[in-house]
């Protein structure tokens, strides 16, 4: 049966800037998911390894390009093509080529206040603070990204907190946002354990990502569209 | 280590923040929390070590058999929830879809929590 199937690779493989943590990303547009071993074929042997796919069917994928998916803008921007069969590779052409400006920034700002008010609950029971400077680690990124493509300067890698740190003017938080983010790595099982945590760190970096967030604020409402 | 009553509350907020369509990205986080809260429980009434991170709830053995059915329903969840929301695309839409799904094992959950509950307060 003819099938219109995209696969591309994205992330730090497509950038090029992959090190010994990185996953290999691949997408996968289409009706069905090829076997994992029919990917991997496709792949570079250099990239056969901790193969993570993500896939979409291609109603999900224009219900996506609908409010301009941050996912898609950063396919549009990195992503390299593995493989097209059937007429995959203009049907995907057509989406991101028309693909409009993200309109859910105020939704994720939203997401990521209620996140780090739940983060101040579960540190005020006692629950796991490694598990929490995760949590903060896995807001910093998304905080970040998405700062990163407000201010017109998109940036998806893990080097895109570095980036908004500088653009909100906030040098001196990079390194504890980038160290919350190992622990988000570490919780993904793509890297070992960064170090130990106290309560009272994560309570330290939760006041930085709060400030963080707050310059994320003013740069969306500075922003608008 | 969180107890029982707390498991019960993050139960609770996980559901509560499903009903709001808009909250997808926290629900994620409070499912995940969830999970591990009540796999360390899990671990510490079976006297092994507990999970440090929610995919560790996975390699966590033990033959006590209540808290290996809490484990396995904990790992079920888990699954179910990496499938449905992959981490590139934290808003997507095909998590609201597989909400439902994720809402019946997080009542078998809370339903199996209840008689751990009740066991321990024997």
């Amino acid at each position: 049966m003819n099938e219109d199937r995209a696969l591309l690779l994205y992330g730090s493989h497509a950038r090029g800037d992959a090190d010994a943590i990185s996953d290999v990303d691949v997408l996968v547009v289409g009706p069905s998911l090829p076997s994992m071993d029919e990917i991997a074929a496709s792949l570079p042997i250099s990239c056969r390894r901790h193969v993570h796919t993500s896939h979409y069917t291609w109603m999900e994928f224009s219900a996506m390009s609908n409010y301009g998916s941050l996912f898609l803008h950063h396919i549009a921007k990195e992503a390299v093509a593995i493989r097209y069969e059937g007429n995959a590779q203009e049907r995907l052409s057509n989406m991101l080529t028309s693909l409009g400006p993200y309109k859910l920034a105020d939704r994720d700002l939203s997401g990521f206040r209620s996140t780090l008010r739940d983060v101040n609950t579960a540190l005020r029971a006692g629950l796991s603070p490694c598990f929490e400077l995760a949590v903060l680690g896995g807001v910093a990124r998304h905080a970040s990204v998405l700062g990163c493509y407000v201010a017109g300067s998109p940036s998806f890698g893990r080097s895109s907190i570095a980036r908004a740190a500088n653009l909100f003017g906030m040098d001196d938080a990079q390194k504890d946002l980038v160290f919350a983010h190992r622990f988000r790595l570490f919780e993904e099982g793509q890297c070992d354990p960064p170090g130990t945590v106290s309560q009272s760190d994560v309570e330290r970096i939760h006041g930085v990502l709060s400030n963080f967030l707050d310059r994320l604020e003013i740069m969306i409402y500075a922003n608008p569209g | 280590m969180p107890t029982l009553d707390d498991c019960l509350g993050l139960i609770a907020a996980a559901k509560a923040s499903a009903r709001e369509p808009e909250s997808a990205y926290v629900l994620r986080t409070r499912l995940k929390r969830t999970l591990l809260s009540v796999g360390q429980l899990a671990a510490e009434y079976a006297g092994v070590a507990a999970p440090l991170m929610p995919d560790d709830i996975e390699r966590v053995s033990t033959e006590h058999p209540l808290s290996s059915r809490v484990l396995r329903t904990c790992a079920a969840l888990l699954g179910k929830t990496r499938a449905l929301c992959q981490p590139s695309e934290a808003l997507d839409s095909r998590w609201r879809s597989g909400w439902q799904a994720l809402c019946e094992d997080l009542d078998v959950l809370e339903c199996t929590l209840m008689t751990f509950k009740a066991q321990i307060g024997r």
